[in-house]
């Protein structure tokens, strides 16, 4: 999960928690991104408004998880300042192909969380991952 | 699409029937034909009198208060009273209890039965705007209660009351056999006959002083039926004229589902909510400022110079809507989060929905969705308007989304103030410094937060506004069909002219960029000044006692609204946060 976009937050944490602490992460990074670049979207607008939705209702679905460490969202830096004054397609592309990531690795270790509601969270964020992927890259 | 029947419909089909009935062949020569024209006479001024008992709520006002009143409601209460008069002469039992003769009814007296159907049909049709106590349940109840279509109503019911006056007159001179009977029905058609012309006398008399534009008839022919346009979504096949009814249709089921506000302990209101509308109203307003650019363009080429210059300025102002509501959006989530979340209210589904057809509208791809919106081309402006007509009615389309734009940002900005007034609103302790040691996941949120809020949402509403007021007056000056939007907006008692910037607001309100927390602050200041803008006990009370119907829900809202421990997704109190470390912490709202 590393090669996300975080590394899991310090604490020691490995696992589900990590796993739902760099969902929580990420998440929150594209949707800040996408509400902070919207304004300069122009026609691409639209699929901005739809994925920053979707990777909002993901964070939220993953913060009740019961396994998601406290120290999860502190202290991190987003990744805005790495996308400087990029294009609308650029910022896209690069936060669709975060989201397809973030999409997989939350699927596929959904079934292993013990606790249903990690599970339930795991599940949902991955959901939204792939929406923002899907409305970013254009397959939606 | 189905076009909704208006009170034009039902007033020309009663006018086309009281014509028949005058051209009816021969005059009627037996006392039971008499007597039934007469009863159906009857018929058409009994609802002539219910027509002016409506006009300011004159039924419930008593003959002998008439001298104390001036105006309309005092020419509705006499003419009212004249007709009385004609009502208890054609009312009598040997005209009421007439039967149809046995040769089937008279062809005089069938039409003017159906000019009264029609005449009450199309009353009904403006009562559906009024709730069963008077209150306004729609849009157009300010319309139909305002002077202009009063004095449409009245002059429409003195026109109605000259055609009917001769009627009964020359049914009086009937040349029936000499009897005591046909005498008395003759005696009292006279009667009604002169009650008719004192109505219209008095009515025409008050319409000297106030008098009924042609405008004025207009506006009340195109009030139409309170009902909810049926939702349609679009197949991808439909042509642009379609995609304008469409647009119009969505726009105008968003400002009926608005026009009931959600009660502020409504689990429907969840920030999840609110921050999918707001998104959708970005893509609406972006979209609404593409169709303007757009429009813009294609006037200047169809030589409609100022037409072109107002649309163009609406472009702008759609444009700076674009940018607040984008605002709206980002206010949910880090900085303040409700106590549910996960919901979708149904105008969150609807504007989905107007994103969608207006983006049809503006995009040459047939299926383009807002989650399927990547790399497509606008139309060619001559596509969306070939001709005048054309521009009008795109014009028609746009201004409707204004309208809703605006009715939606009021909506909003109510549901926001609702659920901080209930203690509704929170901040995650997990995005404050890691120095802060709280141990729950949630606090209150602090007054700093709900005002930036609450500023937000005023912005969003009054560049809204002034959208809304632009392109009423491009709607007026392109001879659209949604003039009458305008109207309504005006009878309402919103502006109809462009909302004036208050001196104070910040310059930043009517750019695209976004507001800094310093100009934020100074919106809210300018708006809401020394006013409290939260904590009145008024929608707490309801919410309380709407929550005491349901223990599960009053259990779980007792924590947020009253300020115990909460339930409901593990908030908490307050925890002893301070109004100075929540603007400590370094990320931007």
């Amino acid at each position: 999960m590393t090669s996300v976009s975080h590394p899991p937050p310090d604490g020691g944490t490995t696992g589900i928690p990590a796993l739902l602490a760099t969902a929580y992460e990420t998440l929150d990074d594209i949707a800040t991104v996408l509400y902070e670049h919207a304004g300069r979207a122009g026609h691409m607008i639209a699929p901005f408004m739809v994925a920053a939705a979707a990777a909002a209702d993901g964070r939220d679905a993953v913060i009740v998880a019961p396994s998601l460490p406290a120290a999860a969202g502190h202290s991190r830096r987003g990744p805005q300042q790495a996308l400087g004054e990029s294009s609308p397609e650029d910022i896209a592309d690069r936060l669709a192909e975060m989201a397809r990531v973030l999409s997989a690795d939350l699927a596929g270790s959904a079934g292993t969380a013990r606790d249903p509601r990690d599970r339930a969270a795991l599940a949902t964020a991955s959901r939204c991952a792939e929406t923002v992927h899907s409305c970013l890259a254009g397959t939606g | 699409m189905a076009r909704r029947a208006t009170a034009g419909d039902f007033l020309q089909a009663a006018s086309d029937q009281l014509h028949l009935a005058r051209a009816a062949p021969g005059s009627p020569g037996r006392l039971a034909e008499v007597t039934e024209i007469a009863r159906s006479l009857g018929q058409v001024v009994a609802v002539l009198a219910r027509y002016l008992g409506d006009i300011d709520a004159a039924g419930d006002i008593l003959f002998r208060e008439a001298p104390l009143l001036d105006g309309w409601p005092r020419a509705a209460v006499e003419a009212r009273e004249s007709l009385s008069t004609g009502i208890r002469a054609l009312g009598y039992s040997r005209i009421s209890r007439a039967r149809p003769v046995r040769q089937g009814p008279n062809h005089a007296a069938a039409c003017l039965v159906s000019a009264a159907k029609s005449l009450m049909a199309a009353r009904d049709l403006l009562q559906t705007h009024f709730a069963p106590d008077r209150t306004y349940a729609s849009e157009w109840a300010p319309v139909i209660s305002s002077p202009q279509v009063t004095r449409a109503l009245a002059a429409e019911t003195s026109w109605w009351a000259r055609q009917m006056a001769p009627l009964a007159m020359s049914l009086a001179q009937a040349a029936l056999p000499r009897s005591a009977r046909s005498e008395d029905v003759s005696y009292r058609l006279q009667v009604a006959g002169r009650s008719l012309w004192d109505a219209a006398g008095i009515i025409d008399t008050a319409l000297l002083r106030d008098p009924a534009t042609a405008a004025d008839l207009a506006v009340l022919r195109s009030i139409p039926v309170n009902s909810m346009p049926a939702r349609v979504v679009p197949q991808g096949t439909e042509p642009v004229a379609l995609l304008c009814e469409g647009t119009i249709s969505t726009a105008e089921r968003i400002r009926q589902v608005t026009r009931k506000p959600d009660p502020a302990w409504s689990p429907d209101i969840s920030e999840t909510s609110l921050r999918h509308t707001a998104g959708m109203a970005v893509v609406i307003s972006h979209n609404c400022g593409a169709a303007l650019d757009m429009l813009a363009s294609r006037a200047s080429q169809l030589g409609l110079t100022d037409v072109s210059a107002g649309l163009a300025e609406s472009a702008v102002a759609a444009y700076a809507a674009q940018a607040r509501w984008l605002d709206a959006a980002r206010a949910w989530g880090n900085p303040v989060v409700t106590d549910t979340r996960g919901t979708h209210s149904p105008v969150c589904r609807e504007a989905e929905d107007l994103a969608v057809w207006t983006g049809r509208l503006v995009y040459r791809d047939p299926q383009w969705t807002p989650a399927h919106g990547r790399r497509h081309d606008l139309r060619p402006p001559g596509e969306l308007a070939g001709h005048a007509s054309d521009l009008s009615r795109a014009v028609a389309a746009v201004h409707n989304v204004g309208e809703t734009l605006h009715r939606l940002a009021e909506a909003e900005h109510e549901k926001v103030r609702g659920i901080a007034n209930a203690g509704r609103l929170y901040v995650r302790t997990r995005s404050l410094p890691d120095w802060f040691d709280i141990p729950r996941a949630y606090g209150r949120a602090p007054r700093e937060r709900v005002n930036a809020l609450l500023a937000t949402y005023q912005a969003v509403e009054h560049v809204s506004a002034r959208l809304a007021a632009a392109l009423g007056e491009v709607a007026g000056s392109a001879r659209a069909p949604s003039w009458i939007v305008a109207v309504a907006r005006a009878a309402e008692g919103r502006s109809g002219e462009m909302e004036a910037i208050h001196p104070d607001f910040p310059a930043a309100l009517h750019d695209g960029r976004q507001m800094r927390r310093d100009e934020v602050r100074a919106l809210y200041e300018t708006t809401y000044g020394e006013r409290d803008s939260v904590g009145t006990d008024r929608i707490l009370t309801q919410a309380l006692a709407c929550e005491r119907c349901d223990p599960d829900l009053r259990c779980a809202r007792l924590g947020s609204v009253a300020g115990g421990p909460a339930v409901r997704d593990g908030l908490g109190p307050d925890a002893g946060l301070t109004i100075e470390a929540i603007w400590l912490e370094p990320e931007a709202e």
